[in-house]
C-alpha cells in the first residue's frame, strides 16, 4: 500500500474539481444568445401569421426555441434601467415583442428592417402577437 | 325610398359604426410590457427569485374586466441552472407556457378613472398557473395619471396549490409560498 497517500491525494483533487465545477455551474448566469445559432430563421410577419392561424401547431414548434426574425421596426419602448423593447413586423395589428438583452445607443429608427435573435416565449392570445426575450439585434448598429 | 335617403342612412350607419369602433377601442387599455417578480426563498437562502418584463394585461374600462398573461419562460433568474430547473421541472413551461389571470376589478365603475391618486382595489377571478386554475381575490392598487392606468398587486402563491412539486432535496431552499408582485401601465393602444 505504498501508493495509498497518492490515491488519497488523487481522490481529494478529483473531489475538489467536482465541487468547484458544481459551484461554478450553480452560480453561472444565464448565457447570452448572441453567439448561439438560431433554431429557425423566419420573417416576423410569417411567424405572426402562423401563430394567429394555428397556435396549437405553432406554439410547440417555436416555444423555447431561438428564433431569428426579420421585419420592420414598428415601434420602440424604452423603460429605462436597460429595459428596451422593440416591436417587429405587423400582422392583423399585432407585432412580435422583443425584449432586448441590453440597452442600445443609438436606437434603431422606426421603419428600419431589423433582424432580431432571441428566445421565443410564445404566442400572446390576448393581442395576437408573439414575444421573444433576451434578444440581440443582428444587423444593428 | 329614394337614393338620397338610402345614402343618408348608409352614411349614418357608417359614422355610427366608426364611432362605436372608436368607443370600443378607447375602452380597452392594454400593455405588453408589464412586469412580474416573485421571491420564493426557503429556510436556506439561495436567491430564489425571478422577474419577467413581458406581461400582457388588458383592462376593459367599460366593465372592469381584466385579463393578464405571463410567459413562464420569460422569467429570468440570476442563476442559469435555477432558471432551467424552474422551466423544465417545476413549472414545465413546455407544457404550460403561460400563467394567466382572468377576472374583474371588484366594484368597478367609470368614476374610478376620474379620481386622482392611488385607489385600493381587489382583483377577483381565476388564476391559472402550471395548468391549475384557482379562484383568487387579491388586493391591488389602481392609479390613473396622464391617460395611463397603473395597476399592481402583491399576493402570496401557495406552490402546492398549483400542483408544483418540489423535490425533497431542495425543499429547504424553496419557500412553500412565493411572494408575487405584478404591475402594469396600461394605455389605450399597444402594438
Amino acid at each position: 500500500m505504498k501508493n495509498r497517500p497518492l490515491l488519497i491525494l488523487f481522490a481529494a483533487v478529483l473531489m475538489a474539481i467536482a465541487v468547484a465545477y458544481a459551484y461554478f455551474r450553480w452560480n453561472q448566469a444565464p448565457e447570452s444568445l448572441a453567439q448561439k445559432d438560431p433554431d429557425f430563421q423566419i420573417k416576423a410577419n410569417t411567424l405572426l401569421e402562423e401563430f394567429q392561424s394555428n397556435s396549437a401547431k405553432s406554439q410547440p414548434l417555436y416555444l423555447n426555441r431561438i428564433l431569428e426574425i426579420e421585419g420592420r421596426c414598428e415601434s420602440i419602448e424604452n423603460q429605462g434601467d436597460s429595459l428596451f423593447f422593440v416591436y417587429i413586423g405587423s400582422h392583423n395589428g399585432a407585432s412580435v415583442l422583443c425584449q432586448l438583452e441590453k440597452g442600445l445607443d443609438p436606437l434603431p429608427p422606426v421603419g428600419q428592417n431589423l433582424r432580431c435573435k432571441g428566445l421565443c416565449t410564445g404566442y400572446d392570445d390576448l393581442t395576437g402577437g408573439a414575444s421573444m426575450d433576451r434578444c440581440v439585434l443582428v444587423n444593428f448598429p | 325610398m329614394n337614393h338620397s335617403t338610402i345614402s343618408t342612412f348608409a352614411c349614418a350607419f357608417l359614422l355610427l359604426g366608426i364611432s362605436t369602433t372608436q368607443l370600443l377601442a378607447q375602452n380597452k387599455y392594454m400593455t405588453r410590457t408589464g412586469s412580474a417578480h416573485f421571491v420564493a426563498d426557503g429556510i436556506i437562502k439561495d436567491d430564489v427569485q425571478a422577474r419577467s418584463n413581458t406581461v400582457t394585461a388588458v383592462l376593459d374600462a367599460s366593465t372592469g374586466q381584466v385579463q393578464a398573461r405571463i410567459p413562464v419562460n420569460s422569467f429570468v433568474f440570476r442563476k442559469a441552472l435555477m432558471q432551467e430547473h424552474f422551466n423544465e421541472n417545476y413549472l414545465e413551461s413546455h407544457r404550460f407556457p403561460n400563467a394567466s389571470f382572468k377576472g374583474q376589478i371588484q366594484g368597478w365603475n367609470d368614476q374610478m378613472l376620474q379620481k386622482s391618486g392611488p385607489q385600493k382595489i381587489r382583483f377577483v377571478g381565476t388564476l391559472e398557473v402550471h395548468g391549475v386554475a384557482r379562484d383568487i381575490n387579491e388586493a391591488g392598487l389602481l392609479e390613473v395619471s396622464n391617460g395611463i392606468i397603473h395597476l399592481e398587486t402583491d399576493f402570496k402563491l401557495v406552490v402546492a396549490d398549483y400542483g408544483i412539486k418540489v423535490p425533497a432535496l431542495v425543499r429547504d431552499k424553496i419557500a412553500k409560498e412565493a411572494e408575487v408582485h405584478v404591475q402594469a401601465n396600461l394605455k389605450t393602444s399597444a402594438p
